[in-house]
């Protein structure tokens, strides 16, 4: 492929992650139910706890410079055990890009287009999402400048717009929530918008400058996290004890804004922000599993899967789920527990298996 | 899928090009010149056929030798003076030094000794012979030699240097490029005294031999850009080049695509400026319009005369201009999606007034929008090819019957026509992309009726998507925005003061060299 030649740059990997973790403006809506008021302390604690591990995930990219998750499995593991971790994980990220695609359906359904049927609207959304695949990741990585800018600008809008409406002695009082509780709630935002990152494993073979790319990752993802730090303040203070019975904070704050009965019902902006965020995150993981399904197959382009892949996520994300409270109930609940293994457990102990051979190997060297 | 399609667009091709072979021009077999002068005539006539304006003059040279010469040119295409005064004067009548038909050094004489043109050749190629007499150079055979001397002679109408009519700018030259090529790197040359300045010369078009010129700069344009646009010029295999389109359609990097990826201006200025920005510009003889690559989508936001007045008011133009880009093709989406779907995000007093003046109009908002859309597209189509008397009443009828009656009649809604009203006048506003801004807004109303702001997003995610992955010669279309860089934010939404830009474009000079000294700020003289 022609895009294909095009590495991706240190300053779009840093708009990509935060695109990235752009997508969780709204997903942080069901993990409100478990932390109640204390979601803004659940973002910092997640988002130290995320630190270590994208730590983990930047180091295992270093260290096999230019290789993707499926090389590197293939590397640490032997045979056959490597093929079905690969396996794995690719049906993990196809997992998370369906839960994206159903969350961004059933989103526009409930607030935007009640009446339309689920399928019209997934289907669309994939097929933008397979068409921008096709451009190759490259093309989605230089479009995140936009993107991310253009959903930053309306978080800064709707935060200025609500400003009035906030009421700090909301946030009081402190860590009212159970330490479990706490400690799930921090589980959910580490494992659902930080972690995820993980996916970028994959797309190592596009980027350029390796060795530079700790800190652009990490810059973005601590943007982000800002970014994520003043929603989840924004709600709590506006909505205040509401925000564990409100189904999408973000929505319901942006509905609060009305200045001089003119500019009212601005939540379109959030679905509009939505949409982007998801477009990239959904893009992402699409790629990864086809690029997945091509280096696990040696198939000569993953062009040729990305219909496949994408006729069975469309089928996927109708029948999964049959409502938007199901499919919020998995993310918060079981999502979490499951998603450990792939993100918590696995690429440490990756990292630690290629520490171990790295220094086999230059143990022979030296002997 | 697309694959598979574009597989058999390029079986379809490569099997025109099998076809074309066979009827490639039937070679001349004799295609040298010989000694003998009757021989020479009777092979060019036969070559040039019995054309009435081919006019062959025979004539004997002064002196005692005798010997005959013949000159051949085409009447309506030669300037006359040059034949009369400067050609057959000095041969006729001049010193005889032509003595004896057999001496080899015939042609070099009347070359370097009779002759009083600035510009004469020599050649024996009967192909180069008969191209420089139609393209209206003057032939001279002398008996007794295989070699002709071509005279440079070109004359005949032309229209002058005129002011520019799609370009028109309020401060800045005026003039702009006219039909002849030379008149046109005439004008180009004279704004840039450069030695540096290359233009290389191709003749492209079997049966028009049409003159193209690629005009760079040596040390500036990238030799990788300069020879991959010899490379598409060169394969290009046509009957026809009739205007600069042709070229472009020929030698774009995205034939399928609504965008176009070569830019084309009739203003020298403006060819300078991106010449010396290490863009390559291709000038074709009989065509105002000079195209330039690589091109950048902001290209087309960007007026000549942004940087001939100060940057405050080019920044807030320039904005305006993406906005007005923006409003073109997607007010009447909006206006769609607002009334059909999301009617809460309309503040409630306008609402009633909308819904008050929509009141009893027969057709869904998707309908009305389509119709006046298309309306406004024939009338735009009439107006642009109608002669003016005429369009003058294309207009009153439009403006009158579907502005007015429409809505008197109840057929349309007020606010619609308002809608297309601003979407009319802001499409002007970009005239490069106003062609590309119709289709868009068809495709996104489209989409807006269908599934209202959702549509309209997917619509311009899919535009973004497409905008950032194409290329031209190279270059990141899209470019400073996506991929973005910062020095090119210069010269994007804000056009900053000209002493800070001091790199030229990244995307196109890759080695960010820069155009002018760091610190050329002006600032007052320092007090002692």
């Amino acid at each position: 492929m022609k895009t294909e030649k095009y590495k991706i740059s240190n300053s779009q990997m840093m708009f990509m992650s935060i695109s990235f973790i752009q997508g969780a403006h709204l997903t942080i809506g069901f993990m409100s139910d478990i932390t109640g008021r204390d979601i803004w302390a659940a973002v910092i604690a997640a988002f130290l706890v995320s630190l270590i591990f994208i730590s983990i995930y930047i180091k295992l990219a270093q260290k096999f410079s230019g290789k993707s998750l499926i090389q590197i499995n293939d590397i640490l593991y032997p045979g056959v055990i490597a093929k079905f971790i690969s396996l794995v994980y690719i049906l993990f990220f196809f997992m998370i890009g369906v839960e994206n695609l159903v969350f961004t359906g059933r989103f526009i359904l409930s607030y935007v287009l009640p009446e339309t049927p689920l399928w019209v609207v997934v289907t669309m959304v994939n097929f933008v999402c397979g068409w921008a695949v096709l451009r190759g990741i490259e093309v989605i990585a230089r479009c995140c400048f936009l993107f991310s800018l253009i959903s930053a600008s309306a978080v800064l809008v709707v935060t200025l717009l609500v400003a009035k409406d906030m009421d700090f002695s909301n946030l009081q009082p402190f860590f009212e929530t159970s330490l479990k509780r706490f400690i799930q709630g921090a589980h959910v935002i580490a494992t659902i918008p930080f972690c995820e990152i993980l996916v970028f494993l994959m797309l190592a073979p596009n980027i350029g400058d390796i060795k530079g790319m700790k800190k652009s990752i990490l810059l973005g993802v601590s943007l982000s996290f800002i970014q994520l730090l003043v929603i989840a303040i924004r709600d709590v203070a506006v909505l205040g004890p509401l925000i564990s019975i409100i189904v999408s904070p973000s929505f319901e704050t942006t509905r609060v804004i009305n200045i001089y009965q003119i500019i009212t019902r601005l939540d379109i902006l959030i679905a509009i922000v939505l949409i982007i965020s998801m477009f990239v995150k959904i893009s992402i993981f699409y790629y990864a599993v086809t690029k997945g399904l091509a280096e696990l197959f040696k198939l000569n382009s993953y062009t040729y899967v990305i219909v496949p892949v994408g006729i069975v996520m469309i089928n996927l994300s109708i029948m999964t789920f049959g409502s938007s409270a199901q499919s919020d109930y998995a993310a918060a609940h079981i999502w979490p527990s499951f998603a450990l293994l792939f993100e918590f457990i696995i690429p440490p102990v990756s990292l630690i298996i290629a520490q171990i051979k790295g220094m086999n190997k230059k143990r022979e060297e030296v002997g | 899928m697309f694959r598979y399609i574009l597989r058999k667009v390029a079986f379809l091709s490569t099997c025109g090009k099998n076809s074309n072979e066979k009827y490639k021009y039937k070679e001349v077999e004799e295609n040298r010149l010989c000694t003998d002068i009757d021989q020479n005539l009777e092979a060019l006539k036969n070559i040039l056929g019995s054309s009435n304006d081919i006019i062959t003059r025979e004539f004997v040279f002064a002196g005692e030798g005798r010997v005959k010469g013949l000159l051949v040119f085409i009447e309506d295409l030669v300037d006359n003076k040059i034949i009369n005064e400067s050609i057959i004067k000095p041969l006729i009548s001049g010193t005889p030094l032509i003595y004896k038909k057999e001496n080899a050094d015939n042609v070099n004489v009347v070359k370097s000794e009779m002759l009083s043109v600035g510009d004469v050749k020599q050649e024996n190629s009967m192909d180069e012979i008969v191209y420089s007499c139609l393209s209206g150079d003057t032939v001279l055979l002398i008996d007794g030699s295989a070699e002709a001397l071509i005279i440079a002679s070109q004359g005949g109408e032309n229209r002058g240097v005129e002011e520019s009519k799609t370009e028109s700018v309020v401060r800045g030259p005026r003039e702009s490029f006219s039909e002849d090529l030379r008149t046109n790197t005439s004008l180009l040359r004279r704004k840039i005294k450069n030695p540096d300045l290359t233009l290389e010369k191709m003749k492209i078009g079997r049966r028009t031999g049409t003159m193209v010129c690629i005009s760079y700069i040596k040390n500036l344009a990238a030799p990788e850009l300069i020879e991959e646009v010899r490379r598409r010029l060169k394969a290009i295999d046509t009957d026809a080049i009739l205007e600069s389109g042709y070229i472009e359609q020929f030698i774009e990097d995205a034939p399928f695509s609504i965008f176009p990826t070569v830019s084309h201006s009739e203003k020298p200025d403006v060819i300078a400026a991106k010449i010396l920005e290490g863009r390559a510009a291709i000038m074709i003889d009989r065509t105002p319009f000079a195209l330039t690559v690589p091109m950048l989508f902001i290209e087309d936001f960007q007026s000549p005369e942004d940087y001939y007045s100060r940057p405050y008011f080019s920044s807030f133009i320039r904005i305006i201009r993406f906005l007005s880009f923006l409003i073109s093709i997607l007010a009447p989406a909006t206006y769609v999606a607002l009334t059909t779907f999301h009617q809460e995000l309309i503040p409630t007093n306008l609402l009633l007034t909308m819904a008050a003046a929509r009141e009893g109009t027969p057709f869904p908002s998707v309908l009305e929008a389509g119709i006046m859309v298309i309306t406004f597209e024939i009338l735009k189509e009439a107006g642009i090819r109608l002669p003016r008397p005429v369009g003058q009443a294309i207009s009153i009828v439009g403006a009158l019957v579907v502005g007015e009656s429409a809505v008197s009649a109840g057929l349309i809604g007020a606010p619609m026509v308002i809608v297309v009203a601003i979407t009319a006048v802001s499409s002007f506003v970009v005239p490069f992309q106003s062609d590309t801004g119709s289709i868009l807004r068809i495709i996104l109303l489209g989409l807006a009726g269908f599934m209202g702001a959702v549509g309209i997003m997917m619509g311009l995610l899919v535009l973004i998507v497409h905008l950032a992955s194409l290329r031209s010669f190279g270059a990141p279309y899209f470019s400073p925005l996506a991929p973005h860089n910062a020095s090119g934010m210069k010269d994007t939404a804000i056009r900053a003061p000209i002493w800070l830009m001091d790199t030229r474009p990244s995307s196109i000079d890759r080695d960010k060299r820069r155009r002018q000294a760091a610190h050329s700020k002006p600032e007052p003289p320092k007090k002692q």
